[in-house]
């Protein structure tokens, strides 16, 4: 295969590639599941405090801190 | 509970054996290149990584049989990210300092070079410049907020017990292996890829580290949900290890000498150095301060992130097109025209991800623009988002081919990358040490706002006299190569063009004297912060740190949250 060849089916195949990968980052943003997903997590750097925050995670810890 | 979570601490070695093996197969090396190096050069450096090793030896083994190595699993890892703060500052004023003496000595060639120091030539300290504000200052600043960024979003301890410290002094020791070097005369000519074979490979085994480090703390997360910080901090780790190494990709003339030879000869070599030296810019200088914005942005302004959604889109255009914009550094090449086309056109379409994460940036503190005004650290962030925004608006253009014309070999590149630097890069490093300093070292507040103020007025005057200056000297060199006569002749020497520059490197040099002032006024605050002077009172465990928003507040800011309890 000459080096022609070879540049032309991968200019090709990248931009086909790109603009594949690049819908499906937009479905993926745009898919209405995932909206409340998104919205949470737009807030997690303020939201960030202590190191174990839901209480699941507390349970465990104080029955490992009181055995 | 609490009592408990903050007292219950463990002996951890995790992970001492393999840096034990690693650091003495290193120490074997540096006797055998001391005592046998094919060449004078790599002496100091033998002697420089010998020191470093069996100082690290003797501390692990003394940390090893006296258990020091305790860590608190319900706790952060902070120790590691304090000890980045102070080394993000070091190399800061280093590397300013050494930047303020170059750019004095365009003006004013005898200026600080002695004849008999050839360490104090131009051409020896503009790596070390170069190196000791990128590597030095902005990759210290990198490692040490994506340690607390991951840390905090993950809501998870950094994975790897002692490894993280390793990275820490593992790269340290590389800088100054680096820098050193450069001031020898040790160089592979790469711009931003100067230092030679061996400190490259000490480089990788750090880099690799890091990213374990990074990927674990993500495996281990509690959250479901990957923060979009955190995807570009990885983005940023491991696209900077691929660039590493093929970049560096070279055969040593001896094993223990100084010297290699590069793996690519001619435009290939060009064309590597150049996909090595942009995304370099793009994946450490942009996609890694990137994540600092996403983070420290929203926390500062107490808002969530204006669009999630965006900033997805952001990342995802953003480091799929930033990879291909290298060939517009090698316009006018050899480099095939194709190629030097498609980097211009990607760099091109990179105005459209730049721009809207610099929106997205922006956006976040509406609702919170009276900040802007009593708040001089968020005022440091945000206008650290404007530079970014200037910067890769100006950025596309100068990739323009004709444009490229008259600004390549100017002074308009060096006005364009410390517009860039300075702006971007400096301002938010600054942001995030002024956030990051009473959080981690549980004060309320830095140790004064208005010398804070100062810094932020200093730092935007600086910039402005250097970008400025750099702009006009910059078109104009340009214009002043290109001018012909009637006769068709060159119309300046190149002498000329020299000269006509003068008064711009003084003003140059003025611009970065004050932006190192204000460094040093950072330095100062952040010193008596530490030690609790001022404003900066010390905190109880249990009290809210500084300008952190209750978890109430926090809560009420993000309804889901509640609703999903």
């Amino acid at each position: 295969m000459s080096y022609d060849q070879i540049a032309h089916i991968v200019k090709l195949g990248g931009t086909v590639f790109f603009f594949t990968f690049f819908l499906l980052v937009l479905v993926y943003v745009f898919w209405p599941k995932n909206k409340a997903k998104f919205k949470q997590a737009a807030s997690m750097p303020i939201a960030d405090e202590s190191l174990i925050p839901d209480t699941q995670t507390q349970k465990t810890q104080s029955m490992e801190a009181k055995p | 509970m609490s009592e408990n979570s903050t007292t219950k601490s463990i002996v951890n070695n995790y992970g001492i054996f393999p840096i034990i093996l690693i650091t003495l197969i290193g120490f074997v090396w540096a006797v055998l290149a001391a005592a046998r190096g094919d060449d004078p050069v790599i002496a100091p450096h033998a002697y420089m990584f010998m020191f470093a090793f069996a100082l690290a030896i003797f501390a692990l083994v003394y940390g090893l049989t006296t258990n020091k190595f305790v860590n608190n699993p319900y706790e952060y890892d902070d120790s590691v990210i304090r000890a980045g703060i102070i080394a993000t500052i070091f190399w800061g004023i280093a590397g300013m300092l050494v930047g303020v003496i170059i750019a004095s000595q365009l003006a004013f060639p005898k200026f600080l070079y002695f004849e008999n120091l050839p360490w104090t030539n131009f051409g020896r300290m503009r790596p070390l410049h170069t190196s000791g504000v990128i590597f030095g200052f902005c990759g210290n600043a990198l490692i040490a907020t994506s340690f607390y960024i991951v840390q905090r979003t993950c809501r998870t301890r950094l994975a790897g017990g002692l490894w993280p410290w390793f990275v820490f002094w593992g790269y340290n020791l590389f800088l100054v292996i680096a820098g050193t070097g450069y001031l020898m005369g040790i160089t592979e000519s790469r711009e931003y890829a100067e230092p030679e074979w061996y400190a490259d490979i000490w480089l990788t085994i750090v880099w690799v580290t890091y990213l374990m480090v990074f990927m674990m703390t993500l495996v281990k997360r509690k959250e479901r949900h990957i923060y979009v910080a955190n995807w570009f901090l990885l983005s940023f780790i491991v696209t900077i290890a691929m660039l590493h190494l093929v970049n560096n990709l070279s055969m040593p003339v001896s094993f223990l000498g100084a010297k290699s030879y590069s793996a690519f000869s001619g435009v290939q070599d060009a064309m590597t150095q150049w996909w090595y030296g942009h995304n370099a810019v793009g994946f450490f200088l942009t996609t890694g301060f990137l994540g600092m914005m996403y983070y420290f942005i929203p926390k500062r302004a107490e808002r969530p992130i204006w669009s999630y959604k965006l900033s997805i889109v952001h990342f995802w255009t953003v480091i799929f097109i930033y990879i291909w914009a290298g060939p517009h550094h090698l316009h006018f090449t050899a480099l095939p025209q194709w190629t030097q086309t498609m980097g211009m056109v990607f760099s091109i379409m990179l105005w459209m991800p730049s721009w809207g994460g610099m929106i997205n940036g922006l956006m976040t503190i509406s609702g919170a623009w009276d900040k802007f005004r009593t708040d001089p650290v968020l005022r440091i962030l945000v206008i650290s988002v404007a530079f970014y925004g200037m910067a890769t608006f100006e950025g596309p253009l100068m990739a323009i081919r004709y444009v490229n014309a008259l600004s390549h070999y100017t002074d308009w590149t060096i006005g364009h990358v410390h517009a860039g630097a300075l702006g971007w890069n400096g301002m938010i490093t600054f942001g995030a040490i002024y956030c990051m300093v009473p959080w981690l070292w549980k004060k309320k507040e830095m140790y004064s706002m208005r010398l804070v103020e100062w810094h932020f007025w200093l730092a935007l005057i600086g910039i402005s006299f250097y970008i400025a200056a750099m702009w006009i000297s910059g078109i104009m060199q340009g214009v002043m190569w290109r001018t012909y006569n009637d006769l068709g002749f060159l119309e300046y020497s190149f002498i000329e063009t020299v000269m006509a520059m003068k008064p711009f490197y003084m003003i140059r040099a003025l611009g970065g004297f004050l932006y190192l002032c204000g460094m040093l006024v950072l330095t100062w605050n952040v010193y008596m912060t530490i030690k609790g002077k001022g404003e900066a009172l010390s905190l109880n465990e249990d009290e809210p740190f500084a300008r952190k928003p209750d978890p109430a507040t926090g809560l009420a800011l993000a309804p889901t949250l509640v609703a999903g309890e």
